[in-house]
């Protein structure tokens, strides 16, 4: 019954919102009438509907535009997120596109997508504030972080893109990469025999026979500074933590296990749930592999270990 | 405010990564952690949950000496960025020394980076501090992905207080700009303590730096 009144009432001219009091805002010469309208996309801001709102709307709609006043859309632009309420969505709204919108409640507000009428804001709307100092620009001194600044900036252009990897590159080692392996074709030629390989091979394809072998579902080759010679985990983080802690635990391991009069290390098996993370670590090598719940197949273990070590033997020279 | 030892002549920095959920503050210091070398850092503890959100933080303690005749410690904090754990936030931001607020470039998340900085704000001035006074800088961070809020834009929601702050565009995950951020977060922090403490180390501005103790 509520619904048909507001139906039945003439629609009311919304009024402009009030400004989002915001210290920032008050230091800031916001327009509180801005002239003219923007315009988006009616589909646009479907799109973007919560569900809860979607199903109020009882109609197909046609591919209309909305145009919302500017005094709307401004004071709200330094909370990070836009909504109009609804009687001024419907009055945005061409004739022919409002009826499907009959029965959205006229309490609540319909969320605008910032990007859709970012374009469209006039200039000069984010402007910083008049009293703002300036940024602190301190004499440049070293940190215990500079290093990796100065490496880094080797590695990535203006925009963040990776550059071609540098002879430091994060993923070889060091005097490695492509002459390792072709310095050594006896070796490699053993290593293509263990993994019943003619394919030329390098690190990352090492991995990816290894990846074959029953039961494993990912693998990861570091060097034990951390390094990365050759991906594997199941995301970025995962590997990042990998090449960060596999190592040094072993060799943490490896030194207790020394203690106790014991052979050196040879590999690890750490059971996690429904996960189990094996580290095979041979001179500066750490193969780490990931699989299935259950112990190595019979071979599996040993074949893994004669590939690292053949590794190992390739990487020294 | 950091931690004198005078007799041990140690100095502990704490530096704290802010910012909502899933902005990129772990990624920052897991990358950190994979680019130092082991000799001059810790282990990186997280505590987190089963769903890899941060519970508690995340620490990472780094060791060098870029204050002649000091060993110095920064012990570098993430926080939770979920809203339901904002006590957990206070406790960590307990004898802050800089702050590294990490905002989501998305565009969706940037009423949650408004909250986000509204928050942080809150929690210092619950301690007598202000975010005008602290070193502190922004990093406008996951800025690989497709389609995300213009760097103006960013500036305008999170970069407008009393005194501009430097910021830098980043893609944790591949570590761009993370060392930045963190080295000029870092100088702002040593500027500071060198004017508030100039008998205790008067020549720190031509310090060496890792590797040259």
């Amino acid at each position: 019954m509520a619904l048909l009144r507001w139906l039945k009432s003439k629609p009311k001219q919304a009024a402009p919102s009030e400004p989002v009091e915001t210290e920032a805002i008050r230091l800031q010469e916001l327009p509180a009438r801005a002239p003219g309208k923007i315009k988006i996309r009616l589909a646009t801001i479907l799109e973007s509907l919560p569900t809860h709102l979607r199903t109020q709307v009882t109609q197909q709609v046609p591919d209309a535009e909305l145009q919302l006043p500017l005094s709307e859309i401004l004071p709200q632009l330094a909370t990070g997120k836009i909504a109009v309420r609804a009687p001024t969505f419907r009055t945005g709204l061409p004739e022919t596109a409002r009826s499907a919108f009959d029965a959205l409640d006229p309490g609540i507000k319909i969320p605008i997508p910032i990007r859709a009428i970012f374009s469209q804001l006039p200039p000069g709307t984010l402007s910083r504030p008049l009293d703002q100092q300036p940024e602190e620009n301190p004499q440049k001194i070293e940190t215990p972080f500079s290093a990796q600044v100065e490496e880094d900036s080797q590695r990535f252009d203006a925009t963040g893109k990776p550059l071609a990897p540098p002879s430091k590159s994060v993923s070889q080692p060091e005097g490695s990469g492509v002459n390792v392996w072709t310095k050594n074709p006896a070796l490699v030629k053993e290593l293509q025999a263990l993994l019943m390989t003619d394919e030329a091979l390098d690190y990352p394809k090492v991995l990816n026979q290894l990846n074959q072998l029953p039961g494993l579902t990912s693998c990861q080759l570091n060097r034990d500074d951390g390094r990365k010679l050759a991906r594997g985990a199941r995301d970025a983080k995962q590997e990042a933590a990998i090449s960060a802690i596999v190592p040094n635990l072993f060799k943490t391991l490896d030194s207790h296990t020394q203690e106790m009069g014991l052979e050196p290390l040879e590999t690890v098996t750490f059971t996690c749930g429904k996960d189990q993370l094996s580290a095979f670590v041979q001179d500066h090598l750490c193969l780490t592999v990931l699989h299935d719940n259950r112990p190595f197949r019979p071979g599996i273990r040993e074949k893994i270990q004669a590939v690292v070590r053949h590794l190992a033997r390739i990487e020294a020279g | 405010m950091p931690i004198i030892n005078y007799a041990g002549k140690e100095i502990q920095f704490k530096i704290v990564y802010y910012g909502p959920a899933l902005c990129g503050k772990t990624t920052n210091l897991i990358y950190i952690h994979s680019r130092l070398s082991p000799s001059y850092r810790g282990d990186l503890i997280s505590l987190a949950t089963a769903a890899d959100r941060t519970l508690f933080f995340d620490f990472l303690p780094v060791t060098a000496s870029p204050l002649p005749g000091f060993k110095t410690k920064f012990q570098l904090y993430t926080v939770p960025g979920q809203v339901i754990y904002n006590a957990t936030r206070q406790l960590v931001l307990r004898n802050v020394d800089a702050i590294v607020f990490v905002a989501d470039s998305q565009w969706d998340k940037m009423e949650e980076n408004v909250e986000s900085l509204r928050n942080l704000g809150e929690n210092l001035e619950k301690q007598n501090l202000s975010l005008d006074d602290l070193p502190y800088v922004l990093q406008f961070n996951k800025r690989d992905i497709q389609d995300v809020a213009p760097p103006n834009y960013l500036e305008y929601l999170l970069n407008n207080r009393r005194k501009r702050v430097r910021s830098y565009e980043s893609v944790a995950s591949t570590g761009f700009n993370v060392f930045a951020t963190l080295d000029y977060a870092t100088q702002l922090l040593l500027h500071k303590f060198n004017r508030e403490n100039k008998s205790l180390v008067p020549h720190y501005s031509t310090a060496k730096a890792l590797g040259e103790r």
